[in-house]
């Protein structure tokens, strides 16, 4: 739809007649100062297409001039290239005609002409719906652009959305809602209500499913009761059974005649058995009589060989010892004897020692003199006296005074002869004093002395030896062991006189071997203690069973009066043979419960699937929208993605940066954002087929010089839009716009000819 | 000599048909008991005013006294007829069972229990030999000693027995097998066997009776009495008599769409001549459209109107949606969408198939509901 002219006369400060002509393609401009009646001809436009002509009240005041007066609008337009004209007179004569320009006919008239005014501008009712969109009054553009809300904020049914969603979905193609999803979803959710509780987990409480599942619960417990009364029934017949065969055997002739026989011979191979049990007993007491007196001989013969062996023992020990004493003594008197010692050794030793190194000395200080005689001089010399013979040698200490025949004296004095004359009379005194303890000890030498001490020490250890062997073999002295020979010697006679000899102790043996072969030849034959007990426990039953057949019979046959009483009892109730049925209508619920079970299945999950669906095209909704916008957000401010929430406000601006609630957006940007959402609504609906004129009462009031630059930019690209309208008080503003300049002119008001 | 005498078995009198709706299970039941009114007309009009029933008179051991009473009432009240009745494997004879019971309420003077394995003399004409069972499953062929069973010479012969003949499955009722050449080793001039419901011969003188009035849906056919007659010591003939009140049938048909429907229905005319006492068991595959699958129910419900019961077996039709289903979502696209989903889900043969294929069903359902209250 495109506007071409609009004329009013009588509308609020518009007395006289008044018209906007010559509205083109594209951008038209109605600039002016405030009061030039912008905001007015933009009311009169909403009242001619949006308000029938029948109004009255607030709305139809709201129109009048403050004079009084009956408001006259009429406009020129073009609907698929048609040309149109609309007239409207509201208060007196109210009346609405719609005609068709070129040929100047009447196409409808009231009430007709109203609803041909609807079809044309595919609005469903009265509401604003298309226009709603794209229509925006002064001021209004900081309101939220959302379809259907109010200037107040409020939800409002002014068929906007409805609109809206109509051109999104014919371009989405599966846009969620309508009437039809709508009706199908309510129908799923109604029937569902019927099976489940909201929240689709319980099964809705007295619903169908819920009476089937108690009923079949019902049932199950019936069916428990009544298995428990068949299996009750079950036993007690097999107990009958049981009973009539128990009480057939008791009474059975035959039977009771063999339980007789068979209790006299149990009887009899009792007494037989015990018989044998007491023959048994002598010989086994002889048995073990004969194997204790074996022992004991046994033991006694042990004894007197172990006591005898002791003896030997100690006997021996005891002339050991005694030999021992001997050596002792004889020892022990030949080293008192003796005073060889080591001390005196070593004492020996010592001096003989000192002897060798005075005599050493001695030899050092001596003149070494050494004769040879021819032979015919033989003993004519003489040393200190003595003749020498041929030839002699000596070590000459002292003076020493050679007397040669004849001839005369040679006296040789060695050096320090005063020393070593003492030297010398010091050394035969050592050597005399060596001589007379050699004496005293009673040994010729210092070899013999070391000899003797050797022998004495040999007899020292040899002593020891003795006495520690005595020790060990008679700690308590030869003579105590003495007196325990003697004891044991008592005992051992004391004894033999009354140990058996050993072939008595065989004799015994072969007793005893005898007695035990007697008693397992016995016992072999005999029953045992524990047969002879179960063997009287089965007599005593039987007897016991036998004498209480009689009471038996009589309570067999009060169990069984009892038994098929109670049987017929549960014969009567039937209760028992309900099972078959109850497990038949146990099988017709379940089946039934599973179809039931299935259908609420199969009803969530459609209710699931249409959520589903509708969700994935609520975000499919606003596609249409966002491409247009996308374009002319990126003009405003770079990249940039306005998202809306799902009553279609914008949520939030998505920049470069940040994401930005659009609460929170400056006003000037809200405003911005707002009328281009408007442009690409009405681009969307140009897109359609069903395009409007974009109606803008002084828009961007808040936007700076650099934005104002940009958006009338985009107006002017904007070509999908046909046809826009902007009313403005700033024409500076848009003087950059390319526009059609439009001016308020007189009506000068053709009567209207009407075919 | 002529004997002529009727061959009954399976009367299960007392069975509860708990799966079947109240109403009609009163009237199932009832129709057993009603049995004995008509096997008792069938007995005088053929001038055969002896009735053998070879086991399973009663449905169950437990079966409350008074259903016992009232089945004897009614034998009794057909006093020019004998009945000779067999405990089978539902209600053998047990000690303290229902037999006892019937013994202690007093069996009429045309009734006679045959709970013992004696010959029963029919005057001098005849013997019956019975095989009752003792237990639901004794382990052994309780018609053997009907060979050496002694008779006086010259009389017939006739068994009388209960369960499953070797080589011949019964539905598995009794694990009571006969010996198949029973009738010729034991010299009888006619076997009389129960267990089989339906009617059939083993051999030209062994037969099974069936139930004469059907108690399920039928793989062989019930709801006959059998007419025996027997000449001298010789099976003479034996011939077949409809006994039943309701008409049991099992169809099964395979349709692909709502003009199939059509066939059907013939077909049930065909075999239920007379709808008000049928039943039918109509087992259905093939695959059907969802407008189809709708017009399934409505068509069914009309026949069910029809019949005495009708028992649907329609899971096995497969559901495939066409063109024309798509066509009721047309101008919803969002409704399509979850259609084609849940199309696609139904075709998966996943767990959820079933789910999905019903709920598909059920939208296409509510979206024609929603569609015609648009035209109205």
């Amino acid at each position: 739809m495109k506007l071409r002219a609009l004329r009013l006369k009588s509308f609020r400060r518009f007395l006289k007649p008044v018209a906007v002509e010559g509205i083109a393609d594209g951008v038209n401009r109605l600039a002016g100062p405030n009061e030039l009646g912008k905001s007015t001809l933009f009311h009169a436009l909403e009242s001619l297409f949006l308000v029938r002509h029948g109004v009255t009240g607030a709305v139809l005041n709201g129109m009048r001039p403050h004079g009084g007066g009956d408001p006259l609008i009429e406009a020129d337009f073009e609907v698929d290239g048609r040309a149109l004209r609309l007239r409207k007179q509201f208060g007196r004569g109210a009346m609405t005609l719609l005609s068709d320009r070129a040929s100047g006919r009447a196409l409808a008239r009231n009430a007709d002409a109203e609803d041909e005014l609807l079809r044309l501008t595919n609005r469903p009712g009265e509401h604003a719906g298309v226009f709603g969109l794209v229509w925006v009054r002064q001021q209004r553009a900081l309101h939220s652009t959302a379809p259907d809300v109010g200037s107040d904020g409020k939800p409002r049914d002014r068929g906007e959305r409805s609109a809206l969603l109509d051109a999104i979905s014919a371009e989405v193609g599966a846009a969620a809602a309508g009437a039809p999803f709508e009706a199908v979803s309510d129908m799923t959710r109604a029937a569902l209500d019927e099976l489940l509780t909201g929240k689709r987990t319980t099964l809705k409480k007295h619903g169908p499913l819920h009476r089937l599942y108690e009923e079949r619960e019902r049932l199950k417990a019936e069916l428990a009761e009544a298995q428990r009364a068949a299996d009750a029934s079950e036993a007690r017949l097999q107990r009958i059974a049981d009973i009539g065969l128990r009480h057939a055997s008791l009474t059975d002739p035959q039977k009771r005649a063999d339980e007789i026989r068979y209790l006299s011979e149990l009887q009899t191979r009792l007494t037989d058995a015990r018989a044998s049990l007491a023959r048994l007993a002598p010989l086994r007491d002889a048995s073990t009589a004969r194997a204790a007196e074996l022992e004991a001989a046994e033991q006694a013969q042990t004894v007197l060989s172990q006591l005898s062996a002791s003896l030997d023992e100690k006997r021996q020990a005891l002339d050991t010892a005694q030999t021992l004493s001997r050596d002792i003594a004889s020892l022990s008197e030949q080293i008192a004897r003796d005073p060889m010692t080591a001390v005196a050794l070593d004492d020996l030793i010592a001096r003989d020692h000192q002897c060798r190194i005075m005599s050493a000395e001695l030899a050092g200080r001596a003149a070494l003199i050494e004769i040879a005689l021819l032979p015919e001089a033989a003993a004519k010399v003489r040393v200190d006296g003595s003749p020498v013979q041929s030839a002699a040698r000596i070590e000459a200490a002292t003076p020493v005074t050679i007397e040669i025949e004849n001839i005369g004296t040679v006296r040789v004095s060695p050096a320090d002869a005063a020393r070593s004359a003492e030297l010398s009379a010091r050394r035969e005194a050592a050597s005399h004093a060596l001589a007379e303890r050699l004496t005293e000890l009673a040994v010729p030498t210092i070899d013999d002395a070391r000899a003797r001490a050797a022998t004495r020490a040999a007899n020292v250890q040899s002593l020891e030896r003795s006495r520690a062997r005595l020790t060990a073999i008679a700690p308590r002295g030869p003579a105590q062991l003495a007196s325990e020979v003697d004891a044991l010697t008592a005992r051992l006679t004391a004894m033999s006189g009354t140990t058996p000899p050993p072939d008595a102790v065989s004799q015994l043996r072969r007793a005893a071997a005898a007695a035990r072969q007697a008693f397992d030849d016995a016992r072999l034959t005999c029953p045992t203690s524990d047969d002879v007990a179960a063997l009287a426990a089965e007599a005593e039953r039987t007897a016991a069973f036998n004498a209480a057949r009689d009471v038996d019979i009589a309570r067999l046959e009060v169990e069984l009066a009892n038994a098929k009483g109670e049987q017929s009892g549960a014969d009567e109730d039937g209760k028992s043979g309900a099972v078959d049925g109850l497990k038949e209508a146990l099988s017709a619920i379940d089946a039934e419960y599973a179809r039931l079970d299935l259908e609420a299945r199969a009803l969530h999950h459609l209710e699931m699937t249409l959520d589903s669906i509708e969700s994935e095209a609520n975000a499919e909704m606003f596609l249409p929208v966002t491409r247009r916008l996308a374009p002319h957000l990126s003009e405003l401010f770079g990249t940039a993605s306005l998202s809306f929430a799902e009553d279609f406000a914008p949520a939030s601006l998505q920049r470069a940066d940040a994401n930005e609630p659009f609460a929170a957006l400056s006003d000037g940007t809200r405003e911005q954002l707002n009328v281009l959402v408007r442009l690409a609504y009405a681009e969307l609906l140009a897109d359609q087929g069903r395009a409007v004129p974009l109606v803008l009462d002084d828009p961007f009031v808040y936007s700076d010089d650099a934005r104002l630059a940009r958006l009338c930019e985009i107006l002017s690209k904007s070509n999908r839009v046909p046809q826009t309208l902007l009313l403005t008080c700033r024409p500076s503003a848009f003087a950059a716009l390319p526009a059609r300049d439009l001016a308020i002119v007189d009506w000068r008001e053709e009567r209207t000819v009407v075919k | 000599m002529m004997l002529r005498f009727v061959h009954t078995a399976d009367w299960q009198i007392g069975k509860p048909f708990k799966n079947f709706p109240s109403a009609l299970a009163g009237e199932l039941a009832a129709a057993r008991l009603d049995a004995i009114g008509r096997i008792g007309a069938i007995a005088r009009s053929r001038s055969a005013p002896l009735v053998l029933v070879a086991g399973d008179v009663f449905d169950s051991q437990h079966l409350p006294t008074l259903e016992v009473r009232r089945t004897l009432e009614r034998l009794a009240a057909e006093t020019d007829v004998c009945w000779l009745l067999l405990p089978g494997n539902h209600d053998c004879a047990r000690v303290g069972g229902i037999w006892d019971r019937v013994r202690a309420i007093g069996l009429p003077p045309n009734v006679v229990a045959l709970t013992e394995p004696q010959p029963y003399a029919l005057g001098r004409a005849a013997v019956v030999l019975p095989a009752p069972l003792t237990s639901k499953n004794p382990g052994l062929d309780v018609t053997a000693w009907m060979d050496a069973a002694v008779a006086p010479a010259g009389v017939a012969r006739i068994g009388l027995a209960h369960g499953s003949v070797q080589g011949f499955g019964s539905q598995g009722e009794s694990a009571v097998m006969i010996a198949k050449d029973r009738a010729a080793k034991a010299g009888l001039a006619y076997l009389a066997l129960g267990d089989w419901h339906g009617t059939r011969s083993i051999g030209a003188d062994t037969w099974y009776s069936g139930t004469p009035e059907p108690d399920r849906f039928p793989d062989n056919e019930p709801g006959n009495v059998l007419l025996v007659t027997i000449d001298g010591q010789r099976l003479a003939s034996v011939e077949k008599i409809p006994a039943a009140f309701f008409q049991w049938h099992k169809l099964a048909a395979q349709v692909a769409g709502a003009p199939d429907f059509a066939r059907v229905e013939s077909e049930i005319a065909r075999v239920a001549p007379a709808p008000h006492t049928a039943l039918i068991e109509l087992s259905l595959t093939g695959s059907l459209s969802l407008a189809d699958r709708a017009a399934l129910t409505a068509w069914s419900e009309k026949v069910r109107g029809r019949l005495r019961h009708l028992a649907l077996h329609d899971d096995d039709v497969a559901m495939r949606p066409d063109g024309d289903d798509f066509a009721i979502f047309a101008g919803c696209p969002a409704l399509e969408r979850a259609a084609r989903r849940l199309a696609e889900e139904a075709a998966g043969g996943s767990e959820g198939a079933a789910v999905a294929a019903r709920a598909l069903q059920r939208l296409h359902g509510f979206a024609a509901e929603f569609r015609s209250g648009e035209d109205a």
